[in-house]
């Protein structure tokens, strides 16, 4: 069933495939969680807005994905820059919403203690509210890592998706082997993102048991 | 120049001021503290009590601009805190919540240094003042680096108290700083408080639900009735033995008398006797009038330390209980009914006779201190 020789022959343009699929999700979710921390700021600035930024990043989260991709194509057409914009929109939710509850679900009595101590406006948010919300960032991080590693197959029908053109090399030519090579790698890369956050977790956030 | 002098002996004397001070919470028409004027002296524990709604908690937080008043004035050391910089009143001010509330993501030491480092201290300075505050709580410094959810609630508790003192604030704020502890690690705390308190002779304000904790800790308790409404302010003695309304009387529950007598010691006691006998059988000179009736007599030796009852007739003679004068008078109580005479000999530290309690000296105790108190 596996056709071992083709995978020998092969192999550079496999690894290739799995840098990129790597450098897309990395981009995709380093643009989504600046995106999503300027939505924060906002959303911190004007707690008003904090409302409808969450319903617009919910929006853009229902759109399917391979319908969002080819919206994308007009303007920045078969390039990576397509593929990066629709995954950070995508990261954009999840990175967002997990900030936002990490940083509402501060304990009360914690900051108030914070201020009574004479900490100012500025102290407190930098000192108590962004730390007190590593661990639900951190979260976000890692499930939208490994939504991302699945995502980016999916890019495939624009020229791009990493170990996805795999899949689309082994539908177009009835051939199992790069399908199962990919989805083999695929679901590597997405156990290793996760167990990556795991470890990131552990050293920054100590204090939770 | 007289005034000018006055004013200075104020200020020394009075930490704490509020002067018609009002306050309004948002969209309530009635106020949450009315009119209110109280003075706090520095070095005194002060404690607040009242039903829950009636502002006490709103009091306490004005104290440091955590709730602002809508007029009037409060001082603290002689400034009010509306012309100062919030941020530099609060570091001048410890504070201690209920349930410690302690910040999660930082180790014990860092949660103790928190306002020496927002003060600036140098690293050497915060290090120490944190070694010697671990102690002060009555901690082992191992713990210095553990996080707060590894801590059980009393040493959260130790390490709030810790924070709250870390810049050596003359003024200490702790709403209900033990009421989520179990009732063993509170009286603990409570008295590691007292004692710390007899060292740092710091003002303390407290707010707190349970009147036991009220009586116990405060030089002088505050009750409040809705709206903010000072009832009466003074020494829970005062308090227990003349309640200044039925608000009050009900508040402080069913039995003030026995809380009077938790409150008054042994030693307040006026020294009364029974017939005394010395060892070789010259019968005590210094007494020669018996104020309390007994059928047995005392006998002492030669140093005055007593011996046994001693008795002419067939009854076998009661055991000898001993009591000092450092003891409280319910400790006396509790003694007096479970000996069957129902006297108990009151001796000095090194163990001589210095009088006898029955109950009615307790009842003649708690029916002169009123007389006393009025002034």
């Amino acid at each position: 069933m596996i056709d071992w020789s083709w995978i020998n022959d092969n192999w550079q343009q496999i690894v290739g495939f799995l840098i990129d699929h790597v450098q897309l999700v990395v981009l995709g979710l380093s643009l989504g969680m600046v995106l999503a921390s300027a939505m924060v700021f906002l959303a911190l600035w004007k707690p008003a807005l904090a409302r409808s930024l969450i319903y617009i990043s919910g929006v853009l989260y229902t759109v399917p994905s391979l319908a969002l991709f080819i919206l994308l194509m007009p303007f920045t057409g078969l390039t990576k820059t397509t593929s990066v914009i629709g995954l950070s929109l995508y990261s954009l939710l999840i990175i967002m919403q997990n900030v936002l509850i990490g940083i509402a679900s501060a304990p009360v009595d914690v900051l108030e203690e914070a201020r009574a101590l004479g900490y100012t406006r500025v102290q407190r948010f930098i000192g108590v509210e962004l730390p007190l919300a590593i661990p639900s960032l951190l979260a976000g991080l890692r499930t939208t890592a490994v939504m991302l590693v699945g995502l980016v197959t999916v890019t495939a029908v624009i020229g791009q998706g990493g170990l996805g053109q795999l899949f689309v090399t082994g539908l177009t030519l009835s051939f199992t082997t790069p399908v199962v090579v990919s989805l083999v790698l695929t679901v590597l890369l997405a156990l290793t993102f996760d167990f990556l956050f795991y470890v990131v977790d552990k050293v920054l956030v100590p204090w939770v048991r | 120049m007289v005034n000018a002098l006055l004013y200075k002996l104020i200020r020394v004397i009075q930490m704490i001021r509020f002067e018609a001070v009002r306050k309004y919470h948002k969209g309530k028409d009635n106020p949450a503290v009315s009119n209110l004027s109280l003075h706090i002296a520095k070095g005194e524990i002060c404690v607040f009590i009242g039903p829950s709604g009636c502002g006490k908690t709103t009091i306490l937080r004005m104290i440091n601009r955590l709730d602002a008043q809508d007029s009037g004035r409060i001082s603290v050391n002689g400034t009010a805190t509306h012309e100062v910089d919030v941020v530099a009143l609060r570091r001048g001010i410890g504070f201690m919540m209920q349930n410690a509330a302690l910040f999660p993501h930082k180790t014990v030491a860092e949660n103790i240094s928190a306002v020496p480092r927002l003060l600036g201290w140098g690293k050497e300075r915060i290090q120490e003042r944190v070694n010697e505050l671990i102690s002060l709580v009555g901690l082992h410094p191992e713990f210095l680096t553990r996080y707060p959810n590894q801590l059980s609630g009393g040493q959260q508790s130790r390490v709030a108290l810790a924070r709250a003192l870390a810049s050596d604030p003359p003024v200490i704020l702790m709403d209900e700083p033990f009421a989520a502890l179990d009732p063993v690690i509170r009286e603990r705390l409570q008295d590691e408080l007292i004692a710390l308190q007899r060292r740092l002779k710091k003002t303390i304000v407290m707010v707190t639900h349970d009147m036991e904790e009220a009586i116990k800790l405060g030089d002088r308790i505050a009750i409040f009735e809705e709206e903010g409404k000072l009832v009466q302010i003074d020494s829970p003695k005062n308090i227990l033995a003349n309640p200044s309304s039925e608000f009050v009387k009900r508040f402080i529950g069913k039995d003030p008398s026995l809380k009077r007598l938790t409150l008054m010691k042994v030693s307040e006691l006026q020294r009364r006797s029974v017939a005394l006998v010395k060892a070789g059988g010259v019968v005590a000179e210094f007494d020669k009038e018996a104020e309390i009736d007994s059928s047995f007599e005392l006998l002492l030796n030669e140093r005055f330390e007593p011996l046994k009852w001693v008795g002419e007739r067939e009854f076998p003679a009661p055991t000898l209980t001993l009591v000092s004068g450092e003891e409280s008078l319910h400790h006396a109580l509790v003694k007096i009914l479970s000996t069957p005479n129902g006297i108990v000999v009151r001796v000095d530290q090194r163990g001589k006779y210095e009088g006898c309690i029955s109950i009615s000296s307790l009842y003649k105790a708690l029916n002169d201190s009123p007389l006393e108190s009025i002034q």
